[in-house]
């Protein structure tokens, strides 16, 4: 019974996506990104869209362009109810991208894209092929989807002698021609004794050039194809190096292979589906979310690094993996009536997980909170970590961080990681910092500065005189927790002899500082205080400080690792009016920000195996969610200018 | 811009500064010699320099300590010391106000252009300008040649937006003062003292840097 349901469950599957087209993406892909029309054009209508600054840039510009018939964005032959994806495929030799979008009506597209004889025929498919030789796009549609593919080759891959020999490249080398024509020109003296005069004829003599090059360096091996430019005396340096020749015989090779590819690329998406699909794959289907406007999933971290940046691979020793630790990483951009959201989370391997888990093993201060009023706040930023937990994990993950990418080194890093681990007391230093902090921005405050400026008399001598300028100040209070109250008085004690200090009723004030801020600082409840208002610090000193701290902020600041806010709006408020210098500037800055919902993020650690993390802009009222919201904005931004 | 001997000596802390003024100040007598007094005033920008200063770095850029710029100072007084025409050499720094001041007597004109040389040895910078400075008594003739560099324009492009931002409301004050009256002078916005013995010309920084602002001029005594 239960194959049957199975069965029944596969087939009402393989049907309902049979026109998706994430099936034609192999298992093997690498960074898939989904990008889901059908819910964006849910949360705003294809009218309202049409609507918008953007919406009607489109139509614009397409009438431009001379295309007839196009009064919105359906009108394109694009199936807005259906989703559209970009990944990539790396081989060791090329790393294709490719774009694959659906079409809903070919006609419609057909009347739109592709001048007349630009377009091939290919049988399963139509074509077009766009750009130079480096970078060649193939546009590929059926009735069913629009393909765009590019392809990059890998230069380590062609690096390789006998790779080279089979695709008949040189890979000649810039200094090999000087290398060659020194023994030559060292063998010739030696041989006949006229030093100077032999080895100017071979090294500098002008006229001589091309036929000794001929000579002396056979010539790169070119297919039929190529034109070959060795007797093209552009082609050489002015010394008669050879390299341009060979770099442009090699390049040609080179895009021939890309181009071929490309279009062998981009026609196999019509003729065939991969042996798997990305549909198999359990860790990219774990990272779809009907939600998501678009998401991002890439299936090792490791891979990043070595497909962005493959001269890595040069510093990595064969016994260790780079960055093996980390595993898939998935990011999705949601927009609902909440606002804007962008989740992500990263998947470590087990000891890691572990060691992640020690480091995010402490809470935040409770106590934090009494010393936080919401209503003044403009925005904070928490940090929930055990330091000594950390100090005692670091040298490991050092070790297999760098140690592994710096094989030559990983020895010496090593013994770094040890000693950074017997010299530091973790625990003392844990004592006075204990890895748990809020920082608060209360707001900002203008003060009026002096500065010197001049004036000159009729004979121009001058003198200086004093002005004021107004400046803003952020009005901010830094907390931690510090369990070590011997260190903080003989520190205090310390400081306050040499004169850096005044003290007055457990409140420290920096002394002479040309600060036009006053900087204090005081211990409480195992807090260590750093702030600018002085009657905050005596309210706290005073157990007068008023509290006050909404749900959202409580819950952000207790459920999570790492968290942070700003709120555009009180900020929008806080921008004192002189810096906004014209009327204009003061409107279109309170409408753009005044009504701006607030930002967070937060982290909550570490969740089984997996470290997450998000963030979060808000849609103020008046806006039924975040994609509208968005494009309001950007329609007032656009109103600007 | 590349004649303003302070630039030298307070590089590191301009870069810092949000607004600055430069002021060259030089006297000529009717036989050549004279006195020069450079200012360079950052106290629009002193409270962004005193926090900065209580750090070490900045964007990976070292912030010089109060040390550090008197020893620049000092040293830069030496060198000119050395320069064959050149005596009386004195400077201060206020870290008060964030003004500093170099103030030196020349035996001739000519002198002013040996400084700036050397200074663009030690920076070793090769000037491809002819801005210079000459006086010829014979036809009682002054001239501040200035000839925008294009190289500078293209090394303050290359800058950060945010050192660049550093230049916005930097300017830059010339005074040429003479013991005799100015009978004619070429740069129309310069202005001319009540007694007549005394140029002034005021210019943005920027302008300079983009070359929208010349400042040459060319002086003429009765």
């Amino acid at each position: 019974m239960n194959r049957i349901l199975t069965a029944a469950c596969i087939l009402a599957m393989t049907t309902a996506n049979a026109q998706d087209l994430a099936q034609k993406i192999p298992a093997d892909a690498f960074a898939v990104t989904t990008i889901q029309t059908t819910h964006f054009f849910e949360l705003m209508s294809a009218d309202d869209f049409n609507g918008t600054t953007l919406g009607k840039a489109i139509i614009e510009k397409a009438s431009e362009a001379g295309l007839e018939g196009i009064h919105g964005i359906a009108d394109f032959g694009i199936a807005l109810d259906r989703t559209s994806y970009a990944y990539a495929r790396l081989t060791d030799s090329v790393s294709y991208f490719s774009v694959l979008i659906p079409i809903a009506d070919v006609g419609a597209f057909e009347r739109h894209f592709g001048k007349e004889g630009e377009v091939t025929d290919q049988g399963s498919h139509k074509r077009i092929v766009r750009g130079g030789a480096d970078d060649e796009a193939v546009f590929a549609w059926d009735g069913n989807m629009l393909t765009i593919t590019v392809a990059n080759l890998v230069d380590n891959y062609f690096n390789q002698p006998e790779v080279a020999e089979r695709y008949g490249i040189a890979n000649y080398n810039y200094y090999d021609y000087y290398q060659d024509n020194a023994a030559s020109a060292a063998d010739s003296a030696y041989a006949y004794g006229d030093v100077w005069m032999e080895a100017d004829t071979v090294v500098m003599g002008d006229e001589v050039f091309v036929d000794s090059i001929d000579f002396e360096i056979p010539p790169p091996v070119a297919p039929d194809t190529l034109v070959w430019r060795a007797d093209d005396s552009d082609g050489s340096s002015g010394d008669g190096n050879p390299y341009e020749t060979y770099y442009a015989a090699d390049q040609a090779i080179k895009s021939g292979l890309a181009s071929a590819w490309t279009e062998r690329q981009a026609s196999s998406l019509f003729e065939q589906l991969p042996g798997q699909s990305i549909l198999a794959n359990r860790s990219y289907l774990s990272s779809l979310n009907k939600e998501a406007l678009a998401s991002v999933w890439i299936p090792s971290f490791e891979a990043i690094y070595t497909t962005l940046l493959p001269e890595l691979s040069a510093f990595r020793s064969s016994t260790v993996k780079l960055f093996s630790y980390y595993g898939s990483f998935q990011a999705g951009l949601f927009a609902d009536t909440d606002g804007f959201r962008l989740k992500s989370s990263m998947e470590v391997n087990g000891d890691m997980a572990k060691s992640f888990k020690r480091m995010y093993g402490r809470k935040l201060n409770r106590n934090f909170l009494k010393y936080m009023n919401t209503d003044d706040a403009v925005g904070f930023f928490s940090i929930a970590m055990d330091t000594k937990a950390y100090l005692e994990e670091l040298p490991a993950l050092m070790k297999d961080t760098y140690g592994g990418l710096f094989a030559q080194y990983e020895d010496d890093i090593n013994l770094g990681a040890e000693l950074a681990s017997l010299v530091l007391d973790e625990e003392a230093i844990a004592n006075v910092a204990q890895g748990d902090a809020l920082f608060v921005l209360n707001g900002i405050s203008e003060m009026e500065v002096p500065y010197i400026s001049y004036e000159y008399d009729d004979d121009y001598n001058y003198k200086e005189v004093e002005k004021t300028k107004t400046e803003t100040i952020p009005d901010f209070l830094f907390m931690f927790s510090s369990a070590d109250v011997r260190l903080y008085d003989r520190v205090m004690a310390y400081v306050v002899s040499k004169g850096f200090l005044v003290e007055g009723n457990g409140v420290y004030q920096l002394a002479n500082t040309k600060l036009p801020f006053g900087l204090f600082f005081t211990r409480k409840d195992g807090i260590v205080f750093i702030g600018t208002a002085a009657d905050q610090f005596d309210a706290i000193a005073t157990n007068r400080y008023q509290a006050k701290i909404d749900r959202q902020t409580k819950k952000l600041l207790t459920k999570n690792k790492v968290a942070g806010l700003l709120s555009a709006r009180k900020l929008a408020a806080e921008i004192p009016v002189e810096q906004l210098a014209s009327l204009d500037r003061y409107i279109a800055f309170n409408k753009m920000f005044g009504s701006m919902g607030d930002f967070h993020f937060a982290s909550n650690g570490i969740k089984g195996n997996r470290v997450t993390g998000e963030f979060v802009a808000q849609t103020p009222e008046g806006f039924d969610n975040a994609v509208q919201y968005f494009f309001a904005l950007v329609d007032y931004a656009m109103g600007q200018r | 811009m590349k004649r303003l001997g302070l630039v030298v000596a307070l590089p590191a802390l301009l870069l810092f500064a949000s607004c600055f003024q430069l002021i060259e100040d030089v006297t000529i007598k009717q036989d050549g010699s004279g006195t020069a007094v450079f200012t360079a005033n950052l106290s629009q920008s002193k409270s962004k320099l005193a926090s900065i200063m209580l750090l070490d770095s900045v964007n990976g850029r070292k912030v010089p300590s109060r040390a550090d710029v008197r020893k620049q100072l000092d040293e830069l007084a030496q060198e000119l010391e050395k320069i064959n025409g050149i005596s009386q050499v004195s400077q201060s720094v206020d870290f008060d106000k964030f003004v500093a001041t170099v103030r030196f007597s020349f035996a001739e004109v000519d002198n002013l252009n040996s400084i700036a040389n050397r200074i663009f040895e030690q920076m070793k910078v090769v000037p491809s300008n002819r801005s210079s400075y000459a006086y010829r008594s014979g036809s009682r003739t002054f001239s501040r040649t200035y000839v925008h560099e294009p190289k500078a324009k293209a090394e303050f492009d290359k800058l950060k937006d945010a050192d660049k931002d550093v230049f916005k409301a930097a300017s830059y004050t010339s005074i040429y003062r003479f013991d005799r009256e100015v009978a004619s002078q070429s740069n129309e916005a310069a202005k001319l003292a009540a007694s007549r013995k005394a140029v002034m010309l005021q210019s943005s920084i920027l302008d300079l840097i983009n070359g929208k602002k010349n400042i040459t001029n060319h002086i003429r005594l009765k």
